[in-house]
């Protein structure tokens, strides 16, 4: 395959593995490589920077919002602080924003959140990581918001009439992660352990934590 | 005043699939240098957007970070770092390398 | 002093200019309540095109009721959608 037939390029290919085997490696994994060298190269970015950025980025975890909602559920001046200043909140917990802010939504027995980024896929990544495809795909940023509850119920999450759905447009400076509300049966547990209930999709707000 | 590509909320579209799938090496690659050149605001992510959203629309619809390459290879080009032609020409070479 | 309190009703505005912009097509000509003041920040209107995205405007949380924006929503009247908005999107709302 020569690097101008992208049409050829197949979109399900097998997962390439690490080490670089021409016929293994894909139309977009060249590019990326080419990029990368030519960066360095021009001195538009130093390995350091990018060498940074990577552990950065592999450091990330869900794990770490889990944390963040347990200890909230555990520590009611801390729920406090956090649905006062999202940002500054998780500081506390070593974790940073970056160039945006963080709005924390709080599930009730009267409310469920949802987070969604119709635009382009604003997402809270320097806590959760990067987004999941799902987060990403046409599916989920054209429907989230015109038929929330149809996309929840996909999610195996059916709500009733009587609880108002919110659903949040991640589409600007603000990034969003849902407060879930502590599920019945885990009274008493530990932070480590309830943080271990929490997944990325609850504090999206697309599925609620299981005891 | 059309709805445009990028601009989705309400566009007609199936179910959502939730597989888990984690982001290959090369995706993480096009993530962490977006990243550095946004720290030296040598691109910024409002422009990275907007040269998303500009991409013809079958280059749109495809994978995030495949359309992500394409945009950041258009931007950069814009900016004066390298051309299109650059870029591929320095994908064959890998590639003939590559091949041994 | 914010242009927009919270509680007050506004109208994000109906308005298409090109280029990058930041006001979803569906909430456009929509009308709100402000939710919170976020703060104020740079314009990415023009940080898109390498301008230095002054003067900051100020960006607003605006809640809007689902049977606002679509006909025949799905859910019960109280279900809302928050997003948001940069002042120059909008309007005040005469009552």
């Amino acid at each position: 395959m020569t690097t101008d037939d992208r049409g050829t390029h197949s979109h399900d290919h097998d997962h390439p593995g690490t080490t670089p085997d021409v016929n293994e490696t894909g139309y977009y994994e060249l590019m990326a490589e080419a990029m990368k060298e030519l960066l360095i190269e021009k001195g538009v970015v130093s390995a350091d920077d990018l060498r940074r950025n990577l552990e950065f980025l592999d450091s990330r975890d869900p794990v770490d919002g889990g944390k963040i909602i347990a200890r909230a559920w555990t520590d009611p001046d801390f729920k406090s602080r956090l649905l006062e200043d999202g940002t500054k909140a998780v500081e506390e917990m070593g974790l940073t924003m970056g160039d945006a802010e963080l709005v924390v939504v709080e599930n009730t027995d009267d409310v469920h959140n949802m987070i969604v980024c119709t635009l382009c896929s604003c997402y809270p990544r320097t806590i959760l990581g990067l987004p999941p495809d799902w987060y990403k795909s046409k599916s989920y940023r054209s429907r989230a918001v015109v038929e929330p509850r149809s996309v929840l119920k996909e999610f195996g999450t059916e709500l009733p009439d009587s609880k108002t759905v919110r659903v949040h447009d991640s589409n600007a400076d603000m990034r969003y992660l849902v407060l879930p509300q502590q599920p019945e049966g885990t009274d008493g547990w530990s932070a480590d352990r309830l943080a271990e209930i929490v997944t990325r999709d609850a504090m999206v707000g697309v599925v609620l934590p299981q005891a | 005043m059309n709805q445009r590509q990028h601009d989705m909320g309400g566009m007609d579209a199936g179910p959502i699939e939730s597989s888990a799938h984690d982001a290959e090496p090369w995706a993480k690659m096009i993530t962490s240098l977006a990243a550095a050149m946004r720290d030296d605001d040598i691109m910024r992510i409002d422009e990275l957007r907007r040269a998303l959203e500009d991409l013809p629309p079958d280059i749109y619809s495809q994978d995030y970070f495949e359309r992500w390459s394409e945009a950041m290879i258009n931007l950069l080009e814009e900016k004066g770092i390298w051309t299109r032609n650059e870029v591929m020409g320095r994908m064959d070479a890998i590639k003939a390398k590559l091949e041994g | 002093m914010t242009m927009f309190s919270v509680g007050e009703r506004v109208r994000i505005k109906d308005s298409h200019p090109p280029g990058h912009r930041r006001t979803p097509f569906y909430v456009r000509g929509k009308t709100g309540v402000i939710e919170r003041y976020c703060g104020d920040f740079k314009n990415p209107e023009e940080l898109a095109y390498g301008f230095d995205g002054t003067p900051k405007r100020e960006l607003y949380r605006v809640r809007l009721a689902q049977n606002d924006l679509w006909e025949n929503y799905e859910g019960p009247a109280s279900d809302t959608l928050d997003l948001e908005i940069y002042d120059h999107w909008l309007e005040k709302v005469e009552d």
